[in-house]
């Protein structure tokens, strides 16, 4: 083989970076885990599951219906009979905590939502 | 189960990736280059009143090292590219592929970057940063509806279609394309655009799939969510894994064994030597003196003189 040093350098380096994921937790000493929400006592607007994966288009819908339509009341799917007031402080009344409810997952999963460029948490009415 | 499969095949695609560069690399090491063949974009080292291209004709291991990092960061060469029509007797330069080809490759690049995201946690903060730059184009009415656009996912396909559509439209291109080019270029776009369809309109259980990637990276795989894209996006992904080191995508590494490009231009200079020449073993000269002994002490003895009918 020739230019031994370099071959090995790169294959070296080619190793260390494609295993990068497994030895940076090695590193960094710890994996940590998905979250364990704390969840208020009773039932939110819809199913769980359904929200846990639909929360964000929700959202949307209710932003686009408030602002281009006035149509402020959402009607619950899974709790007929239920109606809703379309505003995130509907959420913040029993989500008390951005960064104890929506912040979790949402640093944990590397997502970065815009909703707070313009809307208030529960942390900012506080202060 | 049917996710355990995709686990396995994820596995499997990753070992064959990573055994198979490997093997390429060492083949490369192993084959001998019996002559300097360095192609260089400029004027070699010569005269010192003559200007030189110290980085486009290296003359040393650490300009070539510059060239190297040129080649494959900047595509150096192909920014140098031309191409010569016949009929017309023209030379234009070809700055358009050179466009397509590193739109595309960065794009790749940053896009791999962003997927840690999946494979880590806690996310390390680069990666983040990297993200939210690359997220820095909000599109829409601000009152109404804004979508973040990645600027990477523009780029990326900018760069694809671009390369596909030269083999398209380029006559000559098209001619010399073989099934494989395009295989290339089209399980790319598939892989692209399964990531793209999953980003902006077919939200998957990121959760999930974060689930499922860190359980690859700590070996302690979980199943992946059934979802069409996702298990789309991951088949194109080992498939592409898979065919990596049999195929032209191989290029990445082998850039770094292309004899045009890693050697200095310094032939005139320092001897090259083959190295499959047997070994050289010289004579003394006494050896020597012993072999034509006769002869050369009848030109002694006319004193150096050669020729002239003696």
């Amino acid at each position: 083989m020739y230019d031994s040093k370099y071959v090995f350098l790169i294959a070296i380096v080619f190793i260390v970076a494609i295993t990068s994921p497994v030895w940076y937790h090695g590193v960094v000493g710890k994996v940590i885990a998905e979250p364990e929400l704390q969840l208020p006592p009773g039932h939110c607007i819809e199913d769980k599951e359904w929200m846990k994966a639909n929360h964000m288009r929700l959202l949307k819908e209710w932003r686009d219906e408030v602002v281009r339509h006035a149509d402020r009341t959402y009607y619950s799917f899974t709790y007929p009979g239920e109606s809703y007031d379309k505003n995130t402080e509907t959420c913040f009344s029993c989500h008390t905590s951005k960064a104890e409810f929506c912040d979790k997952c949402h640093d944990y999963n590397g997502v970065t939502p815009n909703c707070w460029d313009c809307h208030s948490t529960p942390e900012l009415v506080k202060k | 189960m049917i996710g355990y499969l995709f686990v396995g095949l994820f596995y499997i695609a990753i070992l064959i990736f990573v055994v198979g560069v490997l093997v390429r690399i060492f083949n490369w090491a192993r084959a001998p280059v019996p002559l300097n063949i360095c192609t260089p974009l400029g004027q070699q080292k010569s005269l010192d009143w003559l200007p030189r291209a110290r980085f486009d004709s290296p003359y040393t291991k650490w300009e070539t090292f510059v060239r190297m990092l040129g080649e494959v960061f900047l595509f150096r060469s192909l920014w140098k590219n031309t191409k010569y029509y016949i009929e017309t007797q023209r030379q234009t330069a070809t700055k358009w592929l050179w466009l397509f080809a590193i739109a595309f490759h960065w794009s790749l690049l940053i896009i791999l970057l962003r997927h840690i995201r999946f494979f880590t946690s806690p996310i390390p903060d680069w990666i983040l940063l990297l993200q939210s730059l690359d997220g820095i184009l909000e599109v829409g009415r601000p009152e109404l509806h804004m979508v973040t656009i990645l600027v990477t996912n523009l780029t990326i396909l900018l760069g694809l279609f671009g390369l596909l559509g030269r083999r398209i439209v380029g006559a000559k291109e098209r001619a010399i394309s073989l099934p494989s080019d395009w295989l290339a270029l089209i399980l790319i776009i598939a892989t692209v655009g399964s990531g793209i369809i999953m980003r902006y309109f077919w939200a998957v259980d990121i959760e999930g799939v974060k689930r499922f990637a860190i359980g690859i990276v700590t070996f302690n795989p979980v199943l992946p969510p059934l979802d069409l894209f996702f298990l789309t996006h991951l088949t194109l992904v080992s498939a592409l894994l898979i065919y990596f080191p049999f195929s032209k995508l191989v290029h990445a590494a082998g850039i770094l064994f292309s004899p045009t490009r890693n050697l200095p231009n310094n032939p005139r200079a320092v001897r090259y030597i083959n190295p499959w020449n047997p070994p050289y073993t010289g004579i003394s000269w006494e050896e020597y003196y012993e072999m034509y002994k006769d002869q050369l002490d009848e030109i002694a003895e006319r004193g150096y003189k050669v020729g002239g009918g003696g």
